[in-house]
């Protein structure tokens, strides 16, 4: 081993990345897609199992995926979307996730 | 249809369904077929049509899809496969009495039935092409049996959900 010359390296610029860091924190979205083959009474069924809502609330939800198509079901870490999706995709229902 | 049938609550999260035995017959082609499209043994553009009602996307965005898709592997497909083989089985259960099968469900074969015939119907919705709630107007197609069966069924999902809703009400005062 010979002693080199000393290697200069230029130091690492660590941008911080203010965007990418609002983007991250933001929160996952879980949605629910109006389909016409799907019952109506199902969609509340499910809504009520999974999530625990009362009738009102379920019902409140079901109708708007009905009357707009779509409506958001849960929210939090992109964690728990995923695990919101699956229990969703296991009982049929067309449900995606995105950040908000 | 005859007032008796339909499906009631049973204690302990079960429920007893009443149906002719002609639709009990009926129901008997539905787990090889829903099968088929489940563990991927159908090919074709069909299959893969029915297979994205029954495994829709995750997202709009292919990354989040494909990783969602990563993390839950093929759960979703075994799961409907343990259902279709807890429907099918509880299909040679029961009793027949004047030309209507009566058969008690515990949770588990109950909560079989409601996901099967939820997927039945999806496949039955491709097939029948009902792509709008107006779809629905025209009513069922006395020619053609799929037709009549997905109208069925949504007669049999309905008595199912309510039957199960009841019990979710039971669950929901006691805790």
């Amino acid at each position: 081993m010979t002693a080199a010359a000393p290697v200069i390296t230029p130091e690492r610029v660590t941008e911080y990345d203010v965007d990418a860091r609002a983007k991250r924190d933001r929160p996952w979205n879980v949605i629910v897609w109006n389909d016409p083959v799907t019952l109506m009474s199902y969609v509340v069924f499910v809504l009520r199992k999974l999530f625990g809502h009362d009738e009102a609330t379920a019902t409140k939800l079901m109708l708007r995926v009905h009357q707009e198509g779509r409506a958001v079901v849960s929210s939090g870490p992109r964690e728990k979307a995923e695990s919101d999706v699956h229990r969703l995709h296991a009982h049929g229902l067309q449900a995606t996730m995105a950040r908000d | 249809m005859f007032r008796r049938h339909g499906a009631r609550r049973l204690p302990g999260g079960g429920l007893r369904l009443v149906i002719a035995v002609v639709e009990r017959d009926a129901l008997r082609q539905l787990p090889d077929q829903l099968r088929a499209i489940a563990d991927g043994e159908a090919a074709g553009p069909q299959a893969d049509a029915h297979r994205a009602r029954m495994f829709p996307a995750a997202s709009d965005d292919p990354e989040t899809d494909r990783t969602y898709r990563e993390l839950v592997g093929s759960s979703l497909a075994e799961d409907r496969v343990d259902q279709l083989a807890r429907f099918a089985s509880s299909l040679q259960a029961g009793r027949t009495t004047a030309g209507d099968w009566t058969v008690d469900l515990d949770a588990d074969e109950a909560h079989a039935w409601m996901v099967v015939t939820n997927d039945a119907r999806l496949v039955l919705g491709n097939l029948v092409g009902i792509r709008s709630e107006a779809d629905w107007e025209r009513g069922p197609d006395p020619a053609d049996h799929r037709s009549l069966l997905l109208w069925w069924l949504g007669w049999l999902e309905e008595q199912l959900v309510q039957a199960l809703m009841g019990g979710l009400e039971a669950d929901q005062r006691s805790t």
